[in-house]
């Protein structure tokens, strides 16, 4: 009688904890939808002319290239391969060339902005937060066209995903809906008057990724860039607030995002190396310095 | 004796708290820098023998890509000797890195070593590093002594100064991203 009592009490959470998971999801979904629609109400994603050329400069800026590019083993530009060890296991980013079988080439605009703003996959399911799509929510209309008409341009790779290796189970991607009403911000709307370096620093180039503090669910409630002790594969990876850059000056900061090179004459190696390889020493001189500019100003605490 | 202790009473008073601060502060001072002192000279104490020799070309070669960046930067003015030094050192630094990571334990796993194990597991590909830094630094040596014949110094010719270095010091980036231990 007792055990049989303890059984339905337990039992009753049990339930009580699923329903509420349940109805958060949804909500969640709900929100997501309706986000994605006012995104797109200012500037219509279907009829805005593509700029494919430019649609390069989004993708450094925005670090796809390196993501997706396993050069320590020669891989292909854009068809996916690198591992990132995350807390639930080792993760393979896909290939997101415009091969129509293995890679993304079947995709419409409107799917690439699903993925890069939403978090979701043209079937429905959520992504993993390996994808930065909480940085990538306030990514501009014309950016998401320009580099879709780019990787559709992209020469195709006949080459399948890796498996992910996690030790838990893919249906736990449903909970990432659940992660996604916490961390994904509530607005999705690009900020006309946000300044370009805070643009390219915070949304397109998500330092925030590896440069802020994240909690046990893996997410960055704060995006202050003040460092991570527990960065990508157990590396401690540096604070880069105003306070902490106070050695350096824009120059400094510019320069650095060219070739890797510290004011005391270090190189970057690590993580920081290939971001500056494939990323930001291809961007316009004006970019490095409006993300030297961003870094040094007094929001950037 | 009586004059002695005279003295002292008289110039006790003298002596106010705001004189006492400064003194405690200078001492404070005082006492921070010789810490300071003495934990840097650990810090280079903990590296000896192979290790500290090839930090200390690391850090010659990062002295000298510092004043050739500083340059670039706008912090410096322009100066042909300088870069013609600084390849000089990258290319003399160069030609002795093979040398300055044996495969003894010393050199693998010694106090302070930032070296990674891939650099034995790779051998090949570390000394092909090196011999690109060292190509690409006589590159720089021949676009620096190009120049210093010539007489007028316009964008074009900083310009492709700049880039010879540029491509020379990636080879450091490189390394260090696939043969550099990441400390802290």
């Amino acid at each position: 009688m007792k055990i049989g009592a303890r059984v339905a009490v337990v039992g009753v959470i049990f339930c009580v904890i699923l329903s509420i998971t349940a109805i958060i999801q949804l909500q969640s979904n709900k929100r997501i939808e309706s986000l994605r629609r006012e995104a797109w109400r200012d500037a219509d994603l279907l009829t805005l002319v593509a700029n494919e050329s430019r649609g390069e400069w989004v993708a450094r800026a925005a670090g796809c290239i390196g993501c997706h590019t396993d050069s320590e083993n020669d891989g292909e530009m854009l068809a996916g391969g690198v591992g990132f060890d995350t807390p639930i296991g080792r993760m393979i980013s896909p290939n997101i060339t415009s091969d129509r079988r293995y890679g993304i080439g079947t995709w419409s605009r409107e799917q690439l902005a699903d993925a890069l703003i939403n978090g979701r996959a043209p079937n429905g399911s959520h992504y993993w937060p390996v994808l930065p799509y909480t940085a990538y929510r306030s990514m501009k209309t014309q950016d998401v066209v320009d580099l879709h008409a780019w990787l559709m341009a992209s020469k195709p790779i006949a080459l399948p995903d890796g498996e992910h290796n996690l030790w838990i189970p893919d249906a736990a991607r449903h909970l990432v809906g659940l992660w996604k009403v916490l961390y994904v911000p509530a607005e999705p709307l690009p900020n006309a008057s946000m300044p370009s370096g805070q643009y390219l620093v915070q949304n397109l180039g998500h330092c925030a990724e590896c440069h802020a503090q994240r909690g046990i669910t893996s997410g960055i409630a704060n995006r202050s860039l003040t460092g991570n002790t527990q960065g990508p594969h157990g590396v401690s990876v540096p604070a880069i607030t105003k306070t902490a850059l106070r050695d350096w000056i824009a120059e400094d900061i510019a320069f650095y995002l060219e070739i890797g090179m510290t004011p005391d004459g270090d190189f970057a190696g690590a993580h920081m190396a290939p971001v500056i390889e494939h990323s930001t020493s291809h961007l316009e001189p004006a970019d490095r310095a409006a993300i030297a500019e961003y870094l040094l100003s007094d929001i950037n605490q | 004796m009586n004059n002695l202790t005279s003295t002292f009473r008289l110039r006790w008073p003298e002596c106010g708290l705001s004189t006492l601060i400064r003194i405690a502060l200078c001492s404070m001072l005082c006492f921070i820098g010789v810490v300071l002192a003495v934990t840097s000279v650990k810090a280079h104490e903990g590296a000896s023998g192979i290790i500290k020799q090839r930090m200390e070309a690391m850090k010659s070669m990062g002295d000298y890509a510092k004043l050739v960046g500083d340059m670039f930067k706008g912090k410096a003015s322009f100066d042909l000797d300088t870069i013609r030094m600084a390849s000089e050192s990258f290319i003399r630094h160069g030609q002795t890195i093979p040398m300055q990571f044996p495969d003894t334990p010393e050199s693998r796993e010694g106090p302070m070593t930032e070296a990674s194990p891939a650099i034995w597991d790779d051998w090949q590909q570390f000394t092909a590093l090196a011999e690109q830094f060292i190509r690409d630094s006589r590159q720089l040596e021949a676009v620096a002594a190009m120049l210093q014949t010539s007489e007028t110094l316009d964008d074009t010719s900083t310009r492709n100064v700049r880039s010879a270095f540029f491509k020379a010091v990636k080879s450091c980036s490189n390394c260090h991203e696939n043969f550099r231990l990441e400390h802290e």
